[in-house]
């Protein structure tokens, strides 16, 4: 009993309240955006204000710093210059990169966030067209945490929508890690409507060659690469159906798969799609079997059509975010080990085999095309 | 012997001594006024022994037999020894004199409010009287619900000056009879002035230095019937309605008799709230320390900046906020249970004023932290034994300190110290965590499941090992 008593004494005396940090003493990190310049870190961190206003209101704002060093720890400890409160980034939630800095590899950010027990390591990446000074000082009525909501709209647009890929920092280690893949980043830019200045998603998505951005991807393509990569929980597609009018279909349920045959030199693409309809704009009596199976036929062609252009893109740019090479390195090494040198040569000049089935299981109360003029 | 009686008891002013003349010869009587009913003395006795004087003196010859045939009261006793008077005396007989002969007679005053509803054991269906202070009408209230001559009754008077009758009731042909040897050899044991209530005995017979009671103390008639055929062993004392069942289990706390009388279904949901209420109790406001001052990184991003927000401006360390407002809610508990209950809903007015608005206004307390203590506190008075809750609010000091000085790690520590404890107790050679641990399958079915097949067919395997099967005798 004495030596049980000696033993919580000790665990309470000899502790001594280690790590203790009150929640008020800690500045809580949102989002960082870094540029560097010769050799210097600059960072900007969105820091959530935890100050009561008086009023009741319960929705944070943020506090802008700004401080460099020359290194990304120094710089983001120097923000205690400004700040009354030190800073905390076990709760980032984005991480904002200028487009010179990408061009240029961004794995000078690795070593401090992999190497520091205290960073969250899920955030998300995305890059920047813009001035990262400028981008990061957007701070208007509309949206009180603004990388927050950006970044929530990037995972929403990956999964219902399809035309941006987010990728979290322990993915994109991964992706620049591991042989013969490479990550694809959201990109956000400054929208400047009536002398207001918003961040909203750019259209395009930057590819990356290992860590350096190389080029971009547009929407189109962005969608067949969350589609490939099985990204999307549910998207809308739309089609021509005659002359001037569209009709779109929403997918319900899909499976995709690719994979690289080694003989023929051609990478075997399979999508399944079940999907419904959710548009039509033409006049069609879709009651009518075969005017289905032609709007069927008219979605798989503008689809493949999609495709066959996000290969070509794919093969004139030098990275390989489909992750192939990948594939062959671990599907067969010995192959992989004779064709070291030349595989973007060889994956450059393969063939493109797509199996693509498109079936359409709602369609609606609406049969006859002419029942909405009625 | 009557001199010695009148020397001794003649101080005490409500000690009645009276003299009848029957045609020449004196029959005495001695009572206390106090404890007799002077009414029915009146009716049934001073008036036949009067018409025994204008009828047949002859009849004085005979005294026993006149007694017993003309003086209408049930218990009739001759008694020969001084000690005898004395305690009938005390018990509320009335002592008659007469010659050398000396004869109690019971004309008993009626001193308890009579059989109410159960205060501190609320239920909602099912019966609801319960003990009371009178002995007889606990013992009463036992036997009408086990009408079978295998309910025994053990009485043991202890107490040197109270002379308080101790019953120690149980079902002969389920009970472990090596564990009521046990009980009454050390119920005889005590040495004692005086018992003033169960607890006293508790003390005496139970040898756990843990914080958790290891007897059940209920006022609960049908709840102390239901356990005897359980096997467990029952034990009644004079002058208290708190009776006591042993050997308990822990989760027996966890379950009230409401369960019973329910769908099966609603019990095992309730039983569920109850340990997750218990829970919180115990360890709530540990883990909000800990995750508020060391493991920020467990709390959701989105909630840990309305915690900062309304931590902001708060002067004090968590931890002593957090005691603060525990003791203060202790404080206004404590003087709740004391006030007369006109005082109290003023009290509760400034309680929650004070608590729930004034100190979260002028900044001393953060919002967060009165609604964790109030969740606390309120979850706490699932138990509707006293002792449960007295050890739990001890118990949350403990997570509290163990989180203030480690966090998290503090917290598991703490909780592994809970277990072992818990895991320790032996309840009267009985292990009280059963049947979780040691487990039984069998005995799962009334833990915290509640199954129709246990409800209907079955005794607890563990104390009623004798005959297991309800359905026979």
């Amino acid at each position: 009993m004495k030596r049980i008593l000696i033993l919580l004494f000790s665990l309470f005396v000899l502790t001594g309240c280690s790590d203790y940090r009150e929640l008020t003493d800690m500045a809580i990190a949102s989002s960082i955006g870094l540029d560097i310049k010769d050799g210097n870190y600059n960072v900007i961190v969105h820091v959530l204000d935890a100050k009561k206003t008086g009023e009741k209101d319960v929705s944070p704002n943020i506090k802008i710093y700004e401080s460099s060093g020359k290194t990304l720890h120094e710089a983001l400890r120097k923000i205690v210059l400004e700040s009354p409160q030190k800073l905390y980034v076990g709760h980032l939630n984005s991480f904002v990169i200028s487009e010179s800095f990408a061009k240029e590899g961004i794995s000078k950010i690795f070593d401090f966030i992999l190497r520091d027990s205290e960073v969250e390591k899920s955030f998300n990446l995305m890059v920047t067209k813009n001035n990262i000074n400028e981008i990061m000082n957007i701070n208007n009525s509309d949206s009180n945490v603004p990388l927050q909501d950006i970044s929530k709209s990037i995972d929403l647009s990956t999964n219902i929508e399809g035309s941006t890929s987010s990728i979290t920092f322990d993915r994109f280690i991964e992706s620049v890690m591991k042989i013969g893949i490479d990550p694809v980043l959201p990109v956000i830019l400054i929208k400047d409507e009536d002398d207001k200045k918003t961040i909203s998603l750019d259209e395009q998505n930057a590819i990356f060659k290992d860590d350096k951005l190389v080029s971009y991807l547009n929407k189109d393509n962005t969608f067949i690469y969350n589609l490939l990569n099985n990204n999307l929980s549910s998207s809308v597609f739309s089609f021509k159906c005659d002359k001037n009018d569209y009709g779109s279909i929403e997918i319900l349920d899909y499976s995709s798969n690719y994979y690289y045959d080694f003989d023929l030199n051609k990478i075997i693409t399979e999508v399944d799609i079940v999907s419904g309809l959710s548009e039509l704009n033409c006049n069609m009596n879709i009651e009518n079997n075969k005017i289905m199976d032609e709007i069927e036929k008219k979605i798989k062609n503008e689809l493949s059509e999609n495709i066959n252009n996000f290969f070509n893109e794919i093969k004139k740019s030098e990275s390989d975010i489909l992750g192939i090479e990948q594939y062959i390195y671990r599907n067969n090494y010995l192959f992989y080990e004779k064709n070291k040198n030349n595989i973007s040569e060889l994956l450059s000049n393969s063939e493109i085999d797509l199996n693509l089935n498109i079936t359409i299981e709602q369609i609606g109360s609406l049969k006859k095309g002419n029942e909405k003029i009625d | 012997m009557f001199n010695k009686i009148i020397n001794n008891l003649s101080k005490n002013p409500d000690f009645v001594v009276k003299k009848i003349n029957i045609k020449g010869e004196y029959i005495i009587l001695l009572f206390f006024e106090t404890l007799c009913d002077t009414k029915n003395i009146n009716d049934f006795l001073l008036k036949p022994l009067s018409e025994i004087n204008n009828n047949n003196k002859s009849l004085l010859f005979d005294f026993k037999n006149l007694i017993e045939k003309y003086i209408p009261s049930f218990k009739v006793n001759e008694i020969k020894n001084y000690n005898d008077t004395i305690f009938n005396l005390y018990n509320g007989f009335v002592i008659l004199f007469f010659r050398s002969n000396c004869y109690s007679l019971e004309f008993r005053k009626q001193l308890d409010s009579g059989i109410g509803s159960s205060e501190n054991e609320k239920s909602i269906k099912g019966p609801k009287d319960s003990f009371t202070e009178n002995y007889q009408t606990n013992i009463g209230l036992i036997r009408k619900r086990i009408k079978n001559n295998e309910l025994v009754l053990k009485e043991i008077v202890i107490g040197k000056r109270s002379n308080t009758k101790v019953g120690i009731l149980y079902v002969n042909d389920i009970a472990n009879e090596k564990l009521i040897k046990k009980i009454v050899n050390k119920i005889n044991k005590i040495n004692i002035d005086s018992i003033p209530d169960s607890n006293y005995i508790y003390e005496y017979i139970s040898n756990n230095k843990s914080l958790f009671p290891n007897v059940i103390t209920t006022e609960r008639p049908d709840y102390v019937s239901y356990k005897l055929l359980n096997g467990k062993i029952c034990i009644v004392v004079e002058n208290t309605p708190s009776v006591l069942l042993l050997p308990a289990f822990f989760i027996e706390f966890f379950h009230t008799m409401d369960d019973y009388y329910q769908n099966n279904i609603n019990a095992f949901y309730m039983r569920i709230i109850r340990l997750f209420a218990f829970i919180i109790t115990v360890m709530l406001p540990g883990i909000y320390i800990a995750l508020i001052t060391y493991n920020h990184e467990i709390i959701p991003p989105s909630l840990i900046v309305n915690f900062a927000m309304q931590k902001d401006g708060v002067p004090f360390p968590t931890v002593i906020e957090a005691l603060v407002m525990n003791v203060t809610f202790e404080i206004l508990r404590e003087t709740d249970l004391r006030t007369p209950s006109k005082l109290g809903s003023a009290l509760s007015i400034v309680g929650a004023l004070v608590l729930g608005d004034a100190a979260v206004q002028a900044g001393l307390v953060s919002p967060i932290m009165v609604i964790v203590i109030a969740i606390t506190s309120i979850s706490e008075l699932i138990f509707s034994t006293n002792e449960v809750g007295n050890s739990v609010k001890i118990w949350r000091l403990i997570f509290i300190a163990f989180a203030g000085f480690s966090g998290i790690l503090g917290v598991f520590i703490a909780f592994i110290l809970l277990v072992g404890e818990l895991c320790s107790i032996n309840s009267f050679d009985i292990p009280y965590m059963y049947p979780t641990s040691p487990f039984n399958l069998k005995d799962q079915e009334n833990n915290i499941i509640l199954s129709n097949n246990y409800k209907m067919k079955f005794r607890n395997k563990l104390t009623s090992f004798k005959n297991i099967k309800r359905g026979e005798l």
